[in-house]
């Protein structure tokens, strides 16, 4: 995984680099999708609200502002969790199942036929969207980026343990064990050094392996602190709010609060995915951000993978990007239905999706 | 002589709670039944699980003679159970007459006016109501809709009703205290859940006290009245009359 | 801003709920019976608009279009209930999914088919303007007012006086307390599904004179659609008839008015009763 693009660069085949790298940035989208999902129930028809802000954010810190980008990208963090806190705030009567599905929903359509209007082209740049100054030199960013959001995390480890702290839990393995924490920022700061020999090439050419190490960085960063806060006191918590609220809320948690950590969570991520898509893809626009199809897409690659695990959307983003992008070249214009196939057979035959697989064989005979 | 009605072991749960823990018995034919126990003790989940709304985790149901543990909702319907829940679910959108149609489903078409004129004969108060949206019946008028639209088919043999008399008036007491006792003589059996004592000795012949999902006592109805002290112990009401 | 292009946006406004009816009245009789938020009803609104093109335009006849649209998304609808939606019937979220992927099916399938052009077809009998106290109208859009009038009632009379329409009445209320009187309630769900699909094909084909049908016709219809139904109240017929309406001239009056503003107008009023009004405006 991490010599890769390396090797691809030299053997000509740069394409596999872009394919890896969408599924990095696509796969931090659709698991900050799944945890709400997965592990509160929360299915959120306007998930790409959050993708687009991270996009829109980073496109203005960038364009209009000059911003370095590694400020763009904390920007994105934060106002994707303010606006997740937000929404939180404004479902908060009714903050389960259909009402919740189309008040995120609702917000998410306000917002995209707004930035679709031209009167409004400043601020979305019209349906054509903004075409991002992209950033030059890389090396520093995804060296420093890395230990950046590594300090926002354990930021944000230390919020959600204030957060939580009006009510005793018992104390699980809350902290990462430091020596294999170190062992992987170590490994993720090494990716840094490639960048080195394939930044000679122009440009365009360098910001595919540049973004192929960043976000494959944030990724595994991402994925590891999900992975500790869902098997902590709050994630089993977030399960109980799913089983049964009134019960979690006789317990005395407050239920509320559980679920605005969640959409923080989630609403940082998917903008953080967001920042990292659009100067990746060297443009935002409207349709990129905020349209259903955005959301749909959530959707797809979480329940093909399994949203009852972080590894699950993963999976199934990997798989529904390689099955579009790369079968595209055999396929054609099928390659859609082939996922739109894929994914009702999913729903039929592996309702824990593609993640299920993995299993060990006794989980299995529980059935759904 | 066969049963109408055999329970054997039953136990149910609601989600992660254990409602009702093991209960047995028979009703026969015209004998109608009280059921009795305090709030929470399981009553409503009982008739539930006979009616098929809720699923037994183990034990049986026996109807006629034929298993219907796994039978569903519409099916043990029209097998000729029929259920009087204690909320009224009454359609509100619809007239009084769609709810009663609903209910005479299946039935005949030529026998419907028939029938109409039978439930209209127990409950004259609905006949002016027949085009009125149900939402907008008083409290007492929903409930004897509630159990109009129950017995207005033919077909029912065994009734399973949810404290009926709760929250009503004196007058709508009695309405439907007489309405029991002219299905009584129709053929129609009875299980009964209240808490009126002299409701329960005027209308059924046996009772059974749950407690903690469990059958902790039972008799002949007619004690009940004798003995004040029973009503005291186990349900921990005191003797009040009608 | 004369009274004059107030009129005319109101009238437009109003011939845009008729078509918006078609399309709403079925996702909400869908979703109030059966509890699944039908994703594939704005395809299926979409393909009815493209067969209704195909046969307008071969057979030159409008109301051959409208029965093909019709009775092949009827087809379609009943198909998609009991071959897909069936098996996983009990569980909602795994049926509305379901219809996600079809709804992928079918839109990518029309525009590998029929691509990204928009095709408009006009019946020569409908094809002027209508001049009433100085005001022009175009007839195709007071024709669809009336059809929309006569497609209502249709549906009313279908809900008020069937038995099947009597059941999923109060099937829609409790569901539960139906079958306890001995009906089983699953059998009116292909029956509903056949007449929601039937309906949102025909609400596709007859916008196609006016509007066209271009390969986002239904992702767009199926988000006014979603927000028709929550605004009218799920499965409530009068609530989703007004919410049409509603619906329809506010998006004309804001095209007018606002521009910037008029899809937005729509999903503002849908987040303004989510917040208020959750059960929606009408009851029952
Ligand atoms: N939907 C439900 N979910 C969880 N517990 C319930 C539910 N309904 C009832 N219970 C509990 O089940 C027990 C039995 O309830 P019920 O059968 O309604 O008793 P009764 O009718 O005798 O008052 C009670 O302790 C009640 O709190
Ligand atoms: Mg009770």
């Amino acid at each position: 995984m991490l010599t890769l693009p390396a090797i691809i660069h030299y053997t000509g085949f740069t394409r596999l680099t872009g394919i890896l790298t969408s599924i990095f940035i696509l796969s931090l989208y659709s698991l900050s999708f799944s945890i709400l999902l997965g592990y509160l129930g929360l299915l959120n028809f306007g998930h790409a609200l959050f993708f687009g802000l991270g996009g829109y954010t980073t496109a203005y810190a960038l364009n209009y502002m000059g911003a370095p980008y590694m400020a763009a990208i904390l920007a994105s963090l934060l106002v994707g969790a303010i606006s997740g806190i937000a929404l939180s705030f404004i479902v908060r009567r009714v903050f389960h199942g259909v009402p919740f599905a189309f008040i995120s929903l609702a917000v998410m359509l306000i917002v995209y036929f707004l930035y679709r209007k031209r009167e409004l082209r400043l601020l979305s740049g019209g349906e054509q969207g903004i075409n991002l100054v992209v950033p030059g030199s890389m090396k520093a960013v995804i060296f420093s980026e890395t230990l950046v959001i590594l300090g926002a995390f354990v930021v944000a480890s230390s919020v959600v343990r204030a957060v939580i702290a009006s009510r005793p839990l018992r104390r699980g393995s809350t902290a990462f064990a430091p020596l294999a924490l170190a062992g992987v920022v170590a490994v993720l700061l090494a990716n840094s050094w490639y960048i080195e020999e394939l930044s000679l090439e122009s440009p365009a050419l360098r910001i595919t392996p540049n973004y192929y190490f960043l976000s494959l960085n944030l990724l595994v960063l991402s994925y590891l602190f999900t992975k500790r806060l869902v098997e902590s006191p709050v994630g089993r918590v977030w399960l109980a709010i799913r089983e049964n609220e009134q019960r979690a809320s006789a317990l005395g948690f407050d239920v509320f609060k559980y679920k605005a950590l969640a959409m923080a969570m989630a609403g940082s991520m998917a903008a953080l995915a967001g920042s990292l898509y659009a100067p990746f893809t060297f443009n935002i626009n409207p349709d990129k951000a905020f349209s259903p199809l955005v959301s749909v897409y959530a959707i797809i690659y979480s329940i093909i993978g399994g949203v009852w695990t972080p590894l699950g959307p993963i999976l199934g983003t990997g798989f529904v990007v390689f099955l579009e992008r790369l079968l595209a070249d055999y396929t054609g214009k099928w390659s859609t239905i082939i996922v739109g196939a894929v994914f009702i057979a999913v729903m039929y035959a592996m309702p824990r999706g593609l993640a299920g697989l993995l299993e060990k064989a006794p989980r299995l005979r529980r059935g759904r | 002589m066969r049963p109408l009605l055999e329970l054997k072991d039953l136990h149910v749960h609601l989600g992660t709670l254990y409602i009702i823990q093991g209960v047995n018995f028979r009703v026969h034919e015209g004998e109608n039944l009280a059921i009795l126990g305090r709030n929470g003790a399981g009553k409503t989940t009982l008739l539930k699980s006979i009616m098929g709304i809720l699923k037994p985790s183990k034990g049986s149901i026996k109807f006629r003679g034929r298993d219907i543990t796994g039978a569903r909702l519409h099916e043990r319907a029209r097998m000729g159970i029929g259920y009087v829940p204690d909320t009224r679910r009454i359609f509100g959108s619809l007239t009084v007459r769609e709810n009663l149609l609903l209910g005479a489903a299946g039935i005949d078409k030529k026998i419907i006016p028939e029938r109409l004129e039978f439930v209209l004969k127990i409950f004259p108060d609905l006949a002016k109501l027949m085009n009125h949206k149900a939402r907008n019946l008083s409290g007492g008028q929903q409930q004897m809709l509630n159990i109009a639209r129950i017995i207005v088919n033919p077909h029912r043999r065994l009734l399973l009703v949810d404290e009926p008399t709760e929250g009503l008036s004196p007058l709508y007491v009695k309405r439907i205290s007489e309405a029991f006792e002219v299905l009584t003589r129709e053929g129609v059996t009875i299980i009964l859940v209240e808490t009126k004592p002299l409701l329960v000795k005027r209308i059924t012949k046996r009772y059974v006290i749950l407690s903690h999902g469990k059958i902790v006592k039972e008799g002949d109805s007619g004690e009940l009245f004798e003995n004040p002290e029973i009503m005291r112990r186990y349900i921990g009401v005191e003797m009040r009359g009608g | 801003m004369s009274l004059e292009t107030l009129i005319v946006a109101i009238v437009d406004g109003i011939a845009l709920g008729a078509t918006l009816f078609m399309i709403s009245s079925g996702l909400s009789l869908i979703f109030g019976l059966m509890g699944i938020v039908n994703f594939a009803h704005g395809s299926l609104f979409m393909l009815g608009a493209y067969i209704g093109y195909e046969v307008f335009s071969s057979t030159n006849s409008l109301a051959l279009g409208l029965a093909a649209a019709t009775a092949s998304m009827s087809l379609l609808g009943g198909t998609i209930e009991s071959g897909l939606l069936k098996r996983k019937s009990g569980d909602v979220l795994g049926q509305a999914l379901i219809t996600i992927g079809v709804m992928l099916l079918l839109d990518r399938t029309a525009w590998i088919i029929w691509g990204e052009t928009t095709y408009k077809w006009v019946p020569d009998s409908l094809k002027g303007v209508i001049e009433l106290g100085g005001i022009i109208f175009y007839e195709y859009r007071l024709f669809l007012i009336a059809f929309g009038a006569v497609i209502a009632a249709a549906v009313f009379s279908f809900l008020k006086y069937t038995n099947y329409g009597t059941i999923i009445r109060a099937a829609i209320e409790d569901r539960e307390m139906v079958e306890a009187l001995g009906i089983d309630v699953r059998k009116t769900f292909t029956i509903t599904f056949i007449l929601g699909s039937g309906l949102a094909g025909l609400g596709g084909a007859v916008l196609v004179p006016w509007l066209g049908v271009y390969p986002t016709l239904g992702i767009t219809y199926l988000l006014y659609a979603f927000a028709i139904v929550v605004i009218g109240g799920i499965g409530s017929f009068t609530g989703t008839l007004a919410a049409s309406l509603l619906v329809g001239v506010t998006q004309q009056l804001a095209a007018y008015y606002v521009p910037w503003l008029a899809e937005a107008t729509i999903f503002i009023l849908m987040l303004a009763v989510l917040l208020l009004r959750p059960e929606g405006l009408v009851r029952g």
